[in-house]
């Protein structure tokens, strides 16, 4: 008995003593990655939460320790709740749309023999550099002579041509640009998930006299929700930090107008600028800060709301 | 043997992280060794020995005698301009000669309108920055109001190489006062540029207007000039404030604009002056003059339309008939209105300066300083007038026939004032998130003329308040 309790611990403790070898080794891989992480993700993330809480305008300039002044002037800040509200805009508005386009393509192309092509197709813009799609939208909106009034005016619709471009409009042109963008990235995640469900659970349901909505409550949905969360998950952090394109729209090569202005746009104007900087970089960090609790707070909401069983199929 | 075995155990990882840090060491080492022997190593290009001493005494010779012969410096230069554009190609020919003639070395980045954000780079990593080109504004937001440039007026005592007259000599004082710091040039410029409308000649005189000069007469005559006759390109939010900044400086006078925006109660904007000048842009806004959609035009679809003959009137920089050229329609005579007067106001001129500042952090000021002296030569200079279709400083060099117009703005010496009234140089938070907003609301008529002054006079205070 005991020879054998001796055969059973021996092998154990070399086991351990292998795993504490291996996790010895391990830190010695993992060091120059957590190092590098280290200096330049989290050292930088903690400047910047630290130069929120005081005055600075960079290299040359003292920086003077105001406590949460930034936090308070933002939330008497007009020019500041604008942002957030155009970026809350795009985060519901923006996010109901590119999903009910991304559901109605992809129950569009399951049933598709082209699909793949038509699924390249639509995912292109997200290839496309930003900034170029801005500017082609911009051409698109022109108010005069441009494609979108253009066309409208040829099928004889003069009376729906708009200045899409002009102060009533020029954010929603900018959420349906998004939409038309992001639109083929959520197709394809989407269709990653639809693509797994076995055909015979529609061909059961079709047997069974489904309807084609109810395929989709009872079927898809249930059984991409995990696929579904992620891509929430990914909208939230697309709508948010989102800049080039809004940064771009118009195709000015300068700084837009406040009133088209998201939270990311709304830092850079005031911690960088281009060609007048503001430099208010202690101002620029307590937004980005407060990008950063929005994005963390509605992940975790997102998550919260959409956690479920987990179907098995 | 168990102190062997933890050896064993511990070696490679002691070994590892020894190895570690000695190479990090020898990179804070280098780094350390590059940031600070940058000036060393940049000003010895030319010639390696003494090194020590010229980096010294580059940042103490300014009290000193002037060297007999100055030691060959490396100039780090950080330019506007990207390489190929007309102003690129006058800087790097002067920059040859002037490095064929001195044994300086100029080392140009030439990093476009954003230079700031690479200056700002370099100032952090403590690198030598000897010689900033941009235009005036951001320039002097961005460094000559933080004080982190240097006193420029050494050179005004400098003889141009290869003329028989000093900087100071050819360089109008009025331009050099505009951001001067105690009576001390801190900018030098080597290029003018205003603002103003913009017509095309022939076509007014084919529609028999006569050019106007008062804002009644502007406004009559954009009214007689038909569909489209003032153009625009409505995102671009600062154009659209020329506007009315012009107007405040015509009814308020030169710094009443500047005073009005840095007026913690807000209450100067509802003075008289500003509340004509509101009225008159309310006018321009209410005649149907502008084009169809102004609103909503993209830059720089609307100059463009303008050259090629839809439109009459643009207000702009005198650098719209460069940005245009190319589309302009046969017979296009470009012409310049002063911006038209009011009864009783300012007649100043906008002056607007592209230049040079010499950073405190600069290793090599005094090559700098020489290098500007040199630049502005009348040959070299030229350039920016025949290539760069820009005006100069010097009033000896003469302009193409399109911004002739421009040029006689300044040839009668004209009180001046800063573009935009220095609102956007010196309050550029302010410009950005309280002025261009309201101006845009009034100039797209979403807000009447009363709202603006009293939505603009609160924010502003607001604004001060937040500070």
């Amino acid at each position: 008995m005991n020879k054998i309790v001796t055969t059973r611990t021996k092998p154990v403790s070399a086991k351990l003593s292998r795993h504490t070898g291996v996790r010895r080794h391990a830190a010695i891989f993992v060091a120059p990655a957590l190092a590098v992480y280290l200096l330049i993700v989290i050292a930088p993330s903690i400047g910047t939460l630290w130069i929120s809480f005081t005055k600075w305008k960079g290299i040359g300039d003292e920086a003077e320790f105001v406590g949460i002044d930034n936090y308070q002037q933002l939330w008497r800040n007009d020019t500041f709740r604008g942002s957030f509200g155009r970026t809350l805009t795009l985060l519901v508005a923006g996010g109901f749309v590119v999903f009910v386009f991304a559901f109605i393509f992809t129950m569009l192309l399951r049933e598709m023999r082209s699909k793949k092509l038509i699924r390249a197709i639509v995912f292109f813009p997200n290839v496309v550099p930003p900034v170029a799609l801005a500017i082609a939208w911009g051409v698109l909106l022109a108010p005069r002579n441009g494609l979108l009034n253009g066309f409208l005016e040829l099928v004889g619709l003069s009376s729906q041509t708009r200045t899409w471009l002009g102060p009533d409009l020029l954010f929603r042109s900018i959420i349906a640009g998004l939409v038309w963008i992001y639109t083929g990235f959520f197709v394809t995640i989407l269709m990653a998930g639809v693509d797994r469900i076995p055909a015979y659970y529609y061909e059961a349901a079709e047997l069974e006299g489904a309807s084609a909505r109810q395929k989709f409550t009872r079927v898809t949905i249930p059984l991409t929700w995990d696929v579904l969360s992620v891509a929430a998950v990914l909208w939230v952090i697309l709508a948010i930090k989102t800049f080039e394109f809004i940064y771009a729209f118009g195709g000015s090569g300068t700084d837009p107008s406040a009133s088209s202005w998201t939270l990311p746009v709304h830092v850079y104007v005031v911690a960088l600028g281009n060609r007048s900087p503001i430099l208010a970089l202690g101002q620029g960090s307590a937004i980005a800060v407060v990008m950063v609790a929005l994005v963390g707070a509605l992940i975790f909401l997102t998550r919260r709301v959409m956690r479920r069983a987990v179907v098995e199929f | 043997m168990r102190k062997n075995k933890r050896k064993s155990v511990r070696g490679p990882l002691w070994r590892f992280l020894a190895v570690l840090l000695a190479a990090a060491l020898v990179a804070a080492a280098c780094g350390d060794d590059s940031s600070s022997t940058t000036p060393d190593t940049t000003t010895t290009a030319a010639d390696s020995s003494d090194t020590t001493t010229t980096a010294a005494d580059s940042s103490d010779t300014a009290t000193e005698a002037p060297a007999p012969a100055p030691e060959p410096a490396t100039i780090r230069y950080f330019s506007m301009w990207n390489e190929g554009e007309p102003q690129q190609q006058v800087l790097q020919a002067s920059i040859d000669a002037f490095e064929a003639e001195t044994g300086h070395e100029v080392d140009v980045l030439w990093g476009g309108r954003e230079i700031l954000t690479s200056v700002r780079a370099a100032l952090s990593a403590g690198d030598a920055v000897d010689l900033v080109d941009l235009d005036a504004e951001p320039l002097v937001g961005a460094l000559v109001n933080t004080g982190e440039t240097q006193s420029l007026a050494g050179i005004l005592d400098m003889t141009i190489p290869g003329e028989d007259v000093t900087v100071g000599d050819v360089i109008p004082s009025a331009f050099l006062d505009v951001y001067a710091i105690d009576g001390e040039p801190h900018l030098i410029p080597h290029s003018v540029v205003s603002s103003g409308i913009h017509y095309d000649g022939s076509r007014l005189a084919e529609l028999g207007i006569d050019p106007p000069s008062t804002w009644d007469e502007f406004i009559a005559a954009a009214v007689a000039a038909g569909d489209n006759a003032v153009q625009a390109d409505g995102l671009i939010d600062f154009y659209n404030a020329y506007w009315l900044y012009w107007l405040i400086v015509r009814h308020g006078g030169p710094g009443s604009f500047h005073a009005a925006a840095s007026d913690v109660t807000g209450e100067s904007w509802r003075s008289a002056p500003m509340r004509r000048a509101v009225a008159d842009l309310v006018k321009l806004v209410d005649s149907g003059a502008l084009a169809a959609g102004y609103d909503g035009s993209s830059y720089p679809l609307a100059q463009q339309q303008w050259a090629a003959g839809d439109g009459t009137f643009m207000v702009n920089g005198t650098w719209l008939a460069s940005e245009t050229s190319s589309y302009a329609s046969p017979g296009f005579e470009y012409r310049l209105l002063s911006f038209p007067t009011v009864d009783g106001g300012s007649e100043s001129a906008e002056l607007y300066q592209i230049g040079w500042v010499v950073p405190n952090a600069a290793q090599a000021p005094d090559a700098a300083q020489q290098f500007i002296a040199y630049a502005l030569g009348r040959d070299r200079l030229a350039g920016i007038a025949d290539i760069a279709k820009n005006i100069t400083p010097r009033s000896d060099i003469g302009v193409p026939p399109e911004i002739q117009d421009a040029a006689d703005i300044f040839a009668s010496e004209p009180e001046v004032h800063r573009i935009y009234d220095g609102v956007q140089g010196d309050f550029p938070e302010y410009w950005a998130t309280v002025f261009l907003p309201l101006d845009d609301q009034l100039f797209f008529g979403q807000i009447s003329g009363d709202e603006f002054i009293d939505q603009i006079a609160s924010a502003t205070a607001d604004f001060w308040a937040n500070q």
